[in-house]
């Protein structure tokens, strides 16, 4: 009897026929993941890691890329725990992986490079942030930091898809102008240098999210300045003192209309106010390339202080490089400098001046003496102070010449000449309590230059006048 | 009904296939998976929910048509529930033998247990209701 149509048939053959798929799904399965291993390990190739501390170039980016990826290039970095026998602590640092890093593009991609730097910099900010909880917490064993270090690398994960989220993978300029500040601003927070540039001369004190660039010199219109200026996230962020007597009589907000009327630059926006007495004016301005300009002046005394935020407003949203604007001019305050002079007089610094010598000026005299050359601004001079002991101190950095020409430095006052030796332009004029005069009077200060070979050699000066009664009460 | 918790059928016919069944597709389910990560595809995540779904259904359908019969609710579950040792299994091995670290989420392995479960009993109600419709599709 034939067997039944509706019986199954031979488990064998079925089994038989399903295994061989099955094994073969596998096996492709196992093939497919090692192929993706090796392109994501670029076949084995060693891993060179890289600690945060130099730049990033594209030669440390040796991955290849995923074939259907969307980017053009990719980071991997992370933070890692290590034992210093020296300090018998735990040190945390951020490193790079050039194996696991790739890009498809070398050529004329700073930008790009740029945005993958600071992925790496937002590694190493977590990495301080753990440096500074190690800090805090001196007596934490290994397991409890690697707890925290696991939180911390998932807040770093977080931060990372956040940035490029926000920037659209650097797509958006303004976005990523703004994070840079913002990393970099956190950095500083974590660093011993806080950001904070104060210019000890004039006061002025602002943030600066990474270091300026510094000069000081005599300008076309023969006033001395000194200038902190920081190019960087498509920006120009300054900070300028000018020093000239003429500006304590000066109406601010008219010198300003004026300033801007000759440089043929629109004003769009411009409020005057007053703060401890001093008056403030806060400026927006644009010229004719579209470039924007926010800016604070401040008058105080003979001092003239300006802040500027400059950007370029072409691209359609500008958000990002206002709100960098707005930080930078919001930190800005005026400071009293004198405790660092005092400090620096005490520490006996190379800009503390001893007297060399006093003498009396003989007019007559026709060797061996000075020409007072008429009053002009040879430098920048910080506001009088006074010492315990009631010395009048004038720190001053002398501008109209370079170091290296500079020769003796000099004060005169009613015909008494004090010479003084310092190894710098910048240093303090000093005038004992017993020598200063009961009345308001005149300080030259100044200097000679070295290859003035005259028997009267020139003396460049600068005169200030001092009030005794700004001289506080001595206490006995 | 009775037979739905009736783990004998499941039991007597148990062989290293369906071990085979489970563990072939956990690993084809980890590698779609890896090569979607290593693509860089950013799918939404129902997209995702849907590609979930599919190894178990491959599992069943691969199991009905090897036994000639559907299996019953615990059968299904037990067969999940290999799958699922399975895919950690592969997801262990490859970090062992790429990463040289493993973690184990305990939370994430009883979430996907409870919800497998709470899954079957779905569709096991689901079955029930269109067997009393006479539908029978499942």
């Amino acid at each position: 009897m034939p067997c039944c149509p509706h019986q199954a048939p031979s488990n064998l053959d079925e089994m038989a026929n399903f295994v061989k798929p099955k094994l073969a799904v596998s096996f492709s399965c196992i093939a497919l993941l090692v192929l993706i291993r090796m392109l994501e390990t670029n076949f084995n190739a060693p891993v060179n890691t890289k600690r945060w501390g130099e730049p990033l170039t594209w030669e440390d980016f040796t991955g290849i890329p995923p074939i259907f990826s969307k980017y053009d290039a990719a980071i991997n970095s992370s933070i890692y725990l290590e034992y210093d026998s020296t300090n018998s602590s735990y040190h945390a640092y951020a490193a790079q992986f050039d194996r696991y890093s790739w890009t498809r593009s070398r050529e004329d991609s700073s930008y790009l490079l740029n945005h993958e730097q600071y992925h790496f910099n937002i590694t190493e900010l977590h990495a301080r942030m753990m440096n500074d909880y190690i800090k805090k917490n001196p007596k934490k064993n290994e397991f409890d930091l690697q707890m925290q270090l696991a939180t911390l690398k998932g807040e770093l994960r977080f931060m990372q898809d956040l940035y490029d989220d926000e920037t659209d993978h650097s797509t958006i300029t303004n976005k990523q102008r703004r994070w840079e500040y913002n990393i970099d601003s956190l950095l500083q927070s974590y660093s011993p240098d806080s950001g904070l540039v104060r210019d000890n001369f004039s006061g002025a004190k602002v943030y600066f999210a990474s270091p300026p660039t510094f000069n000081s010199g005599i300008n076309s219109n023969e006033v001395p300045f000194r200038q902190y200026i920081l190019s960087r996230y498509g920006m120009e962020l300054l900070l300028i003192s000018f020093q000239d007597p003429t500006y304590r009589n000066i109406n601010l907000a008219e010198f300003i209309r004026d300033h801007y009327k000759r440089l043929g630059i629109t004003i769009k926006f411009q409020l005057v106010t007053e703060q401890n007495g001093k008056t403030r004016v806060s400026v927006i301005t644009r010229d004719s390339s579209n470039m924007s300009y926010h800016g604070l002046w401040l008058r105080d005394g003979s001092n003239l202080i300006r802040l500027l935020a400059k950007f370029t407003t072409r691209t359609p949203d500008t958000t990002g490089y206002f709100q960098i604007a707005r930080s930078f001019i919001n930190s800005f305050e005026l400071t009293e400098a004198n405790q660092y002079w005092l400090n620096e007089i005490e520490n006996d610094t190379e800009t503390t001046v001893t007297v060399s010598s006093i003498f009396r000026a003989k007019p007559e005299a026709r060797e061996n003496c000075l020409f007072v050359k008429e009053n002009q601004s040879v430098g920048f001079y910080k506001s009088p102070l006074y010492n315990k002991q009631g010395t009048l101190l004038i720190p001053f950095d002398a501008l109209r010449h370079a170091d290296s020409i500079v020769n003796e430095k000099f004060l005169l006052i009613d015909k008494e000449i004090y010479t003084y030796s310092s190894k710098s332009n910048e240093i303090i004029y000093s005038l004992p309590l017993e020598r200063q005069p009961t009345k308001t009077y005149t300080i030259n200060l100044g200097y000679t230059i070295k290859n003035d070979s005259s028997k009267c050699k020139l003396f460049y000066n600068q005169a200030i006048e001092i009030d005794p009664l700004d001289r506080p009460l001595i206490k006995e | 009904m009775a037979s739905s918790f009736n783990f004998r059928p499941f039991f007597r016919a148990f062989s290293i296939r369906d071990v085979l069944t489970a563990f072939s597709i956990a690993l084809l389910y980890f590698t779609v998976l890896k090569v979607l990560s290593y693509a860089e595809v950013d799918f939404p995540a129902y997209v995702y929910a849907f590609i979930l779904i599919i190894p178990f259904i491959l599992n069943h359908v691969v199991y009905k048509i090897e036994h000639h019969r559907p299996n019953n609710f615990v059968g299904r579950n037990i067969q999940d529930y290999i799958f699922l040792i399975g895919y950690w299994l592969v997801s262990f091995l490859h970090t062992l033998i790429f990463n040289k670290t493993f973690s184990i989420d305990v939370k994430s392995v009883a979430y996907f247990i409870v919800i497998v479960f709470i899954s079957e009993c779905l569709v096991a109600l689901i079955k029930r209701l269109l067997t009393l419709m006479k539908w029978q599709i499942l």
